[in-house]
């Protein structure tokens, strides 16, 4: 089994939850970013330490919630201060990047680290679209078009031209090439139409935000399914399932303190983002039917005013003692399948104090008993 | 657009042709699936004088009995450069076995060609491995969009006389050694044009000739098949007519050509 440190770099301090969409920026304080950025880098290289596989960063946008506009510039920083580790970056959002930039970059991270790069391949979540003012209809076209347009920057032998849909550029060489040929790939695989598509990718299948097990195990079958008609089988680490995570010495104390950090990430630093959503449905995308697998969807799931044992049982969370987070790590892999899990440490509010105390069990108590899953 | 239909008098016969637009001519091989007025062909006609020839035995036509190569038809299509469309050198656009006929052409008759823009060319797969091909590529995956390609389809009778004239000129070749030999001596501009979805000509055919044309260039049309030109006409249009009237500088970007 594998495992993944995955850090939101929230912004911990906003005084109430936020009127409208987009957060205004004036209650971002640049001073306290700076020191806070710090902490949240050191974070991530201490993952290396604690034994994990990976790194994890994405990318948001005009985002209380994830401070992270463009997680490159995160793992340009991880590629020289973390020796052996991998740096998945989950990722760079298609639809909205110009594609030859993100093949520029991922193969920086990927030469600077000597061959660590995870690339995510992602589409985003519909409040992107509004802040890079891009259809959210176009998105999955764009981010189809642009994965495919990566893969040949990094693969084709000789300069080559793009006439598509959404791109063209008549004449592409990137430099530096990647040293992975070609770099490992990450999708998201959350519903069926996205599983299909990590599977045809041949791409590392990853879920979040899970509110039922039976659903994710449906997920997992189409994607394994998926790629068996395709022609190839997918390793068990290939099928990744991310879940916010704390870790404390008892339930008790876990539990309390994830509470106050989640309410304070749904109810303040994600109200934005839920008004986004809304705005999204109302001019006319994403109807009923399709978002009964979508994202707004789950993120309700997730967060409609569940206790912190309701989410566990939910396959929302992982939280509690060491012992409980062991037993809920076999309890996803017995029950999904998934060789590798994603843990989103650095949630809403919560210290970072408290995030090192997590990893420094989640090394001595809990990795001893799941490394050989 | 609609075009018209004429014979040229040529030193081995007569050759039937299809032509349209007005301005720069541009001559057009076409495929082993006959002459088609295609959906590009149509777009390339609302900016040049399009000649097409309907090569011999295609199209309903009789073979020609001293055209019996591939060799034969580059010969045939430059005399006809240099007697029916009366100009030197013209733009060339060769498609899958067209390409082919055009590459032939080049290497023949430097003087008769400026650019040339090649579709998915047939005969310089070098490097495929022909135990990969899908023996039923060339009948079931010539197109990604089966449905633009409906009002194109001959009659049956004049689709088994393609095949028997595809098969005369000797059939599907992946790795022509003759004219692989004699690539690097083509000193014109050439613009390879591959669909990402392409299962007959393999992409090794584009990496080949970017690599051993001097002025080669490849440019992938993405979400199409072999017949790029019916698949995606749009984009190949732009990219097409872009490098035929810049040529190298096709690459700087022009809200003209978008």
């Amino acid at each position: 089994m594998k495992f993944g440190f995955f850090n939101l770099m929230p912004w911990p301090h906003y005084p109430e939850p936020p009127r409208v969409y987009p957060t205004p920026n004036k209650d971002y304080d640049p001073v306290v970013g700076q020191q806070l950025y710090h902490d949240y880098i050191d974070l991530l290289v201490h993952a290396e330490a604690c034994g994990f596989d990976w790194v994890a960063c994405n990318e948001h946008h005009f985002s209380p919630y994830g401070t992270m506009a463009n997680c490159n510039l995160i793992g340009s920083i991880l590629a020289r201060e973390t020796k052996t580790i991998g740096l998945a970056m989950v990722g760079n959002l298609l639809p909205l990047s110009n594609p030859i930039r993100v093949a520029e970059e991922y193969a920086m991270i990927d030469v600077m680290s000597g061959g660590r790069l995870i690339a995510g391949f992602m589409r985003g979540v519909p409040h992107e679209y509004i802040a890079y003012n891009s259809p959210p209809g176009e998105s999955r076209s764009r981010q189809k078009e642009a994965a495919e347009l990566i893969m040949k920057c990094w693969s084709e032998p000789e300069p080559f031209g793009w006439e598509g849909e959404h791109f063209q550029f008549r004449s592409i060489s990137i430099w530096p090439r990647p040293i992975q040929q070609p770099p490992r790939v990450l999708m998201s695989a959350s519903n069926e139409e996205s599983a299909v598509f990590a599977a045809q990718s041949r791409a590392i299948m990853a879920m979040g935000l899970i509110s039922d097990m039976k659903l994710a195990r449906a997920n997992v079958d189409i994607y394994r399914q998926t790629a068996n008609e395709a022609g190839w089988d997918p390793a068990d680490d290939q099928v990744l399932m991310g879940a916010s995570t704390c870790i404390c010495e008892t339930d008790e104390e876990a539990h309390e303190v994830f509470a106050r950090a989640l309410d304070y990430f749904h109810g303040t630093l994600m109200k934005p983002t839920y008004d986004a959503l809304k705005l999204v449905l109302q001019a006319g995308y994403f109807n009923k039917q399709k978002a009964g697998a979508s994202y707004d969807s789950r993120l309700d799931k997730v967060a409609a005013k569940k206790t912190i044992q309701e989410m566990i049982d939910a396959g929302s969370i992982f939280c509690g003692s060491p012992k409980s987070v062991v037993e809920q790590i076999k309890r996803f892999k017995s029950e999904l399948g998934c060789g590798g899990i994603n843990m989103s440490m650095q949630i809403g509010n919560l210290p970072v104090a408290t995030v090192r105390k997590g990893m420094d069990l989640f090394r001595d108590q809990v990795l001893p008993q799941v490394r050989d899953l | 657009m609609s075009y018209e239909t004429k014979t040229a008098t040529l030193a081995k016969g007569a050759l039937t042709y299809l032509v349209a637009g007005e301005g720069e001519p541009l001559l057009v091989l076409h495929t082993s699936g006959g002459p088609l007025w295609t959906p590009l062909i149509e777009k390339l006609a609302t900016t040049r004088r399009v000649f097409m020839p309907v090569l011999p035995g295609f199209g309903g036509t009789a073979m020609l009995d001293s055209v019996a190569s591939v060799t034969d038809l580059a010969d045939l299509a430059a005399d006809f450069i240099t007697t029916e469309i009366g100009a030197d050198p013209v733009d060339v656009f060769g498609g899958s076995f067209g390409g082919r006929v055009a590459l032939y052409l080049a290497v023949r008759h430097p003087d008769r060609v400026t650019d040339m823009v090649l579709e998915a060319p047939a005969g310089v797969a070098v490097g495929a491995d022909p135990a990969a091909q899908d023996p039923q590529a060339a009948r079931t995956g010539l197109f990604a969009y089966p449905d633009k390609a409906k009002h194109l389809a001959p009659t049956p009778e004049i689709a088994q006389g393609n095949s028997a004239a595809f098969r005369a000129y000797g059939g599907p070749v992946l790795v022509d050694e003759e004219l692989v030999a004699l690539l690097p001596g083509i000193a014109a501009p050439v613009l390879v044009i591959m669909g990402t979805l392409d299962r007959v000509t393999p992409p090794q055919a584009g990496h080949y000739l970017a690599t051993t044309l001097p002025n080669g260039k490849l440019t992938y049309v993405y979400d199409a098949a072999h017949a790029v030109q019916v698949d995606q006409a749009e984009a190949m249009f732009r990219v097409t007519r872009h490098f035929l009237d810049k040529g190298a500088a096709f690459i700087v970007a022009s809200r003209e050509y978008c």
